[in-house]
């Protein structure tokens, strides 16, 4: 079943848009642009829940610890209990 | 396509333009490598991510409205025509997708893409280390598929009505896209506020350094290796200008006006070299400063390089970058502006420079032909100013204003709003405690996990701030 009505290319002067689902483009434009916002709000929502959980493992374990966590050193085992808490 | 020429001319057009697609996506690897070697190591993957992520967002949105914005409001309604159809450009629109009929528009909304994508990336370096992600896509979304290309619409083409009506001339963007993004970073950064310590309580500045000035400098060559794409696209590589004198095939600049592909060559390289050489004097030899002079010197010569002599490209390239210098470290100072990687100075107060600049060197050139309203020709023209022959003439007041427009209106004002909007919602700023201890650290982790750390002058100034 052909999706495009194009079947042919031996008439290239008489072809026009060469993709399938031609006359679906509005609904798939409608169905992109929700993603595209959905997006937005998924990522700040993702971004959000980090620093929530990132500013109580903070306060828990003190800045001096956390600053240190930042330059490498493996996270000890009560951060990472209070991370999963 | 049955006639060869029309056919070469044609496809010929097509391939240009698809190199300059290639060519530009360096200035963007360029981007993202600089800035992930000027932030610290515990910020170096956010930085990333918050970079890469523009291109997707800025692309699927140019598709959605971008690209019909450039061609349907080159007008000021009520003064100046009525909205264009631009159907074209809707993208449910059939030539919106591979079409038999047409092999222009699509590398065409490509070579605008990367513009776009430029110009919220400017952005991007100036906020790094303290912006959520999210508060950043949204600005790239503005900045990269509205403000921007409804500035490229006013006075990039060739009917735009800065174009028509102010003899507005910026061929290679000094305004169009360095100034407005220089304008937007700068409103950002005043709502944004500068980085913990980067500021001392006597208003000192405290110098916080690249963890990688060696992907700093590598960035900033991929961005000049990708400047000649930027460079190549804002042409139209092959048209017949004769009109009535008979046929003359040209490269024109992008308001269809002459020009050629050494007159660029000549002109890119000299106001590089003279960005370079006075950044060097200015700066004292600052590997950083010296760097963005060669940027800096590029841009402040953009809006006038298809027509300078390249002496005057490498004066005017050196003047802008002199200008950039001390203006950057007079706001810094004065309004506490932490500008990390210099992205206002280079692009925006260059950019300035540049435009302003252009409207005297290029005094009494024509601007554009009379294209006014619906890409229909107008009888007369309604410039401000016109040549002899009743063109739009470029002139100092069209530059002045238009650099107003480009950095203060389109720039920095709607960025300003947004950003006092997601100030009020608590979206724009990470907190306190997530920068102290480093945007990677809860969740990405260290960038080098396996490489020993000294800590560094700056956080021990740092940890005092953790203390309060």
């Amino acid at each position: 079943m052909a999706s495009t009505g194009l079947d042919s290319f031996t008439n290239p002067a008489e072809i026009g848009a060469m993709y399938p689902g031609v006359g679906a483009e509005t609904a798939m434009v409608g169905i992109l642009v929700a993603l595209w916002v959905g997006w937005h709000f998924f990522q700040i929502y993702q971004e959000e829940s980090e620093y929530r959980e990132a500013v109580k493992l903070y306060r828990e374990v003190g800045m001096e610890r956390a600053m240190h966590h930042a330059t490498g050193t493996i996270a000890t085992a009560d951060e990472v209990q209070i991370a999963k808490s | 396509m049955g006639d060869p020429v029309d056919a070469l001319t044609t496809i010929f057009t097509e391939s240009y333009y698809w190199i300059t697609v290639v060519m530009m996506f360096l200035i963007h690897a360029g981007f993202c490598t600089y800035e992930v070697g000027a932030s610290r190591r515990k910020n170096v993957l956010h930085t990333l991510m918050k970079n890469t992520m523009l291109i997707p967002l800025v692309t699927v949105t140019f598709f959605f409205f971008g690209w019909y914005v450039y061609f349907a409001f080159p007008n000021v309604p009520f003064a100046s025509g009525g909205f264009s159809d631009a159907s074209f450009a809707e993208p449910w629109d059939e030539f919106m997708g591979a079409h038999m009929q047409d092999r222009i528009l699509g590398v065409f909304w490509a070579a605008f893409l990367l513009f776009s994508w430029t110009t919220a990336s400017i952005v991007s370096g100036a906020v790094i280390e303290r912006i959520k992600t999210g508060a950043f896509l949204i600005f790239a979304v503005l900045i990269g598929s509205f403000t921007w290309i409804l500035d490229a619409a006013w006075g990039w083409h060739p009917g735009g009505w800065m174009v028509q009506i102010l003899g507005y001339h910026d061929a290679y963007a000094s305004g169009v896209v360095h100034a407005i993004a220089g304008g937007s970073a700068l409103a950002i950064l005043f709502v944004l506020g500068p980085r913990i310590g980067k500021f001392g309580p006597n208003g000192e500045v405290n110098e916080i350094k690249p963890h990688n000035p060696w992907l700093v400098t590598v960035g900033l060559f991929l961005i000049f290796t990708g400047f000649w794409g930027f460079y190549a696209a804002c042409n139209v590589p092959i048209i017949d200008i004769g009109g009535e004198a008979g046929t003359f095939f040209s490269a024109t600049n992008i308001y269809g006006m002459p020009t050629t592909l050494s007159a660029i060559v000549y002109n890119f390289l000299m106001s590089f070299s003279g960005g370079l050489m006075a950044a060097y004097l200015v700066s004292k030899g600052n590997p950083f400063w010296t760097y963005s002079g060669g940027l800096g010197g590029i841009i402040a010569a953009s809006a006038g390089n298809d027509l300078y002599h390249p002496l005057q490209a490498l004066f005017i390239g050196g003047a802008g970058v002199v200008f950039m210098f001390y203006v950057h470290h007079w706001v810094e100072r004065k309004f506490k502006i932490d500008d990390a990687v210099g992205a206002v100075a280079v692009h925006g107060y260059a950019g300035f420079f540049g435009v302003i600049v252009c409207g005297f060197v290029l005094w009494g050139y024509p601007a554009a032909a009379p294209t006014f309203g619906d890409y229909g020709a107008r009888e007369a023209s309604i410039a401000l100013f016109t040549t002899p022959e009743g063109l739009p003439q470029i002139n100092p007041v069209g530059q002045i204003l238009g650099a107003i427009i480009m950095f203060w209106v389109l720039g920095f004002l709607p960025c300003y709003v947004l950003a006092r909007v997601l100030q009020y919602f608590n979206m724009l700023r990470v907190p306190r405690e997530v920068e102290l201890a480093g945007l990677d650290t809860h969740q990405l982790g260290d960038a080098y996990p396996y490489h020993a750390h000294q800590e560094t002058a700056f956080e021990k100034i740092e940890r005092t701030y953790a203390k309060e």
